[in-house]
């Protein structure tokens, strides 16, 4: 497979008043072409920021990238001139965002919304960009496209919303979609109908999707690959199965046990992880998930462990896989009895 | 929309026979008359002026008799300046406080706005400093302490501009800056604070992940979401120019509407005092209407009337 983007040492800080916030430190993943990659992680881990800074687009004071790359097509899109971002943003990768109540416009028509991104990277008449609007409004499964472009976001409900956020984002085309967090403000129906259109409009257009997430129900439906994201460290890298299957990092055991699940009893409890995520303000010098970590040893208090290739599509970074760490017994610790039959 | 228009021009017309009514009812609680003023009149002069004013009649039957031609749009003649008609004394005087008004209404938002968004885009800089130095100058610094200094430096000492009087447009640059600098510094500083926060929404970032320029997205996605408070705030600003005009025009010898705003009541000019209050009532009124309609036309979201109702 082609890779499309390649992220390596990714340092993103936030410089605030009371000192810094190292939200991400040191993510490396690459996202191949018409793959959907998923990064999962709880709030606070560092996933969206981690998405918002590919296209720099991260507030700027206070955020800032403190180093790495993000190859784009043989470009480091860090070292680019913001001139030339503008023709990337858009156009190669699009980008759709939580809320898609507050990410439009209220005061600008949907069409215009939509017409604005076309006529500035395409250079075309008005008419044919109302055209191509049109054209994506009845894509994304907008019913009466021609009269709903010339109505305003309040005039749409949330699903709706999202569809027009999704036309917006695919209407040039881009390579790469980025989606962080696309379902989270939606109603249950609602987050099933969005991840299926994306889905097909996957297949039609062949697109790469970085999906942001924290729903493992969202990642298991579509993702082809899954990033386990966590105090601003990615922690377990794989394809679905692997992650699903054969999880090998004790916080990716934890995130699927606290998920719940179709086939088990009413009795059953959810087993939440207990602790609370690192402080950011001071991220401690090893694992950032030692202090939840049941099977926590004394090097993991100390320094970070290194990133291990389980097999060729699967790298964890836990002192476990360390040849002299002691074993852990995979199926105690709980990975099987989260296998779904299927 | 004819019809919502219909039915605020009559809500209008309440409003201000509830001011007119007020107006003489708190006018008339004033207490002495047009008359005790330095000189005494001989009794039955006095007599035969309360006569001719209608205010030997009881109350109610004057306010009858004011009502009845301020129907007819007559606002009777004044009794300080016997000579003249309450309509002709504003006809005469208000074109000339229109002018300085509307000058420095103009010029209050146009640079209010600009010095509003450059701030804003310069949050946190020298430039937004500087702007928000000027804002609180503008503030606090009263129209009367202003005026003066300007006419000191720039008309007396630099000769740029006229010291005062009103002989052509050139005399209308200082009073205009002067009554102007309240409502400017207002506005930049709700302009500022309105935009920084349009700034962070997430509308903004959808602009920019689209791709486009920071011009584009200021000017399309910024600037009308961050107007709306201005847009609220000019009623209210009017009405500081309007009354503001008085200490102005007096500083600068203009012959405005101003004075006799303010010398009616102590002249217990009762129809000047009815008339220049109604009439800068209207003007007010008139102004809210504008802004009410102009939400209507920024933010799609206020529905001023039903769309397709009849």
């Amino acid at each position: 497979m082609e890779s499309l983007l390649k992220v390596s040492g990714l340092q993103v800080s936030f410089e605030m008043a009371a000192g810094e916030v190292q939200a991400v430190r040191g993510v490396s993943f690459h996202l191949n072409k018409g793959e959907t990659l998923a990064i999962v992680g709880e709030s606070g881990s560092g996933k969206s920021v981690t998405a918002l800074s590919l296209v720099r687009l991260i507030p700027s004071p206070p955020g800032k990238v403190k180093s790495g790359e993000i190859i784009y097509q043989g470009k480091d899109l860090l070292k680019l001139p913001e001139r030339e971002l503008f023709k990337i943003r858009g156009s190669e990768i699009g980008m759709i965002f939580q809320d898609p109540i507050s990410s439009l416009n209220p005061t600008m028509t949907v069409g215009k919304q939509i017409i604005e991104g076309i006529r500035w990277h395409q250079k075309i008449g008005v008419t044919a960009a109302k055209e191509k609007a049109v054209q994506m409004l009845t894509l994304v499964g907008i019913p009466n496209p021609e009269k709903r472009i010339a109505q305003y976001p309040h005039e749409f409900s949330g699903g709706m919303r999202q569809r027009v956020m999704i036309a917006m984002a695919l209407a040039c085309s881009p390579k790469m979609l980025i989606a962080d967090e696309p379902t989270t403000a939606l109603d249950v129906t609602i987050q099933a109908q969005i991840m299926r259109l994306m889905k097909e409009l996957q297949k039609k257009t062949g697109t790469a999707i970085l999906l942001i997430t924290h729903d493992l129900g969202v990642v298991a439906e579509t993702a082809d690959r899954v990033a386990v994201m966590y105090g601003g460290s990615l922690v377990e890298t794989g394809l679905v199965s692997e992650i699903f299957y054969q999880a090998r990092h004790p916080y990716t055991w934890g995130l699927l046990a606290s998920m719940p699940r179709m086939d088990w009893s009413k009795q059953r409890e959810l087993q939440p992880i207990p602790g609370s995520p690192p402080d950011l303000f001071d991220p401690p010098p090893g694992c950032p998930f030692a202090d939840r970590c049941p099977y926590a040893m004394n090097a993991c208090h100390e320094e970070m462990p290194p990133e291990t290739d389980v097999s060729p599509t699967h790298r964890v970074a836990c002192w476990l896989e360390h040849p002299e760490a002691p074993s852990v017994d995979r199926e105690k610790a709980g990975y099987k009895t989260v296998h779904v039959p299927s | 929309m004819n019809r919502y228009i219909i039915r605020r021009l009559f809500q209008m017309v309440i409003t201000l026979w509830v001011i007119a009514t007020l107006t003489f009812l708190m006018m008339k609680a004033i207490p002495g008359d047009p008359f005790s003023g330095e000189k005494k009149l001989p009794e039955q002069v006095l007599k035969n002026l309360m006569s001719y004013y209608h205010l030997d009649e009881p109350i109610p039957v004057q306010y009858l008799i004011y009502m009845k031609s301020l129907l007819q749009l007559d606002l009777g003649p004044s009794i300080k300046y016997e000579t003249r008609t309450v309509n002709t004394i504003i006809s005469e005087s208000f074109p000339v406080s229109a002018q300085l008004g509307t000058q420095a209404l103009i010029l209050a938002v146009v640079t209010g706005l600009l010095l509003g968004v450059v701030a804003a885009l310069r949050h946190n800089r020298l430039i937004d400093y500087g702007a928000m130095f000027f804002a609180v100058l503008g503030i606090s610094v009263p129209s009367f302490v202003l005026a003066p200094l300007m006419q000191k430096y720039l008309a007396v000492e630099w000769e740029l501009f006229p010291v005062a009087t009103w002989e052509g447009w050139e005399y209308s640059i200082l009073p205009s800056i002067a009554l102007a600098a309240f409502p400017l510094a207002t506005i930049t500083r709700l302009m500022r604070s309105s935009m920084v926060e349009v700034l962070t929404q997430d509308y903004i970032r959808t602009a920019r992940s689209k791709g486009l320029p920071p011009y584009l997205v200021v000017f399309r996605h910024t600037i009308r979401n961050s107007i709306l408070p201005i847009v609220t705030i000019i009623g209210p600003l009017t009405v500081g120019i309007l009354t503001g005009s008085f200490v102005i025009e007096k500083i600068f010898s203009i012959p405005g509407i101003g004075k006799y705003f303010v010398e009616s009541i102590s002249n217990r000019d009762y129809p000047l005092i009815m008339g220049v209050t109604l009439f800068y009532s209207s003007l007010l009124i008139f102004v809210n209407f504008l802004v009410d309609l102009a939400y209507g036309l920024i933010d799609p979201r206020i529905q001023l009337f039903k769309k397709g109702g009849n």
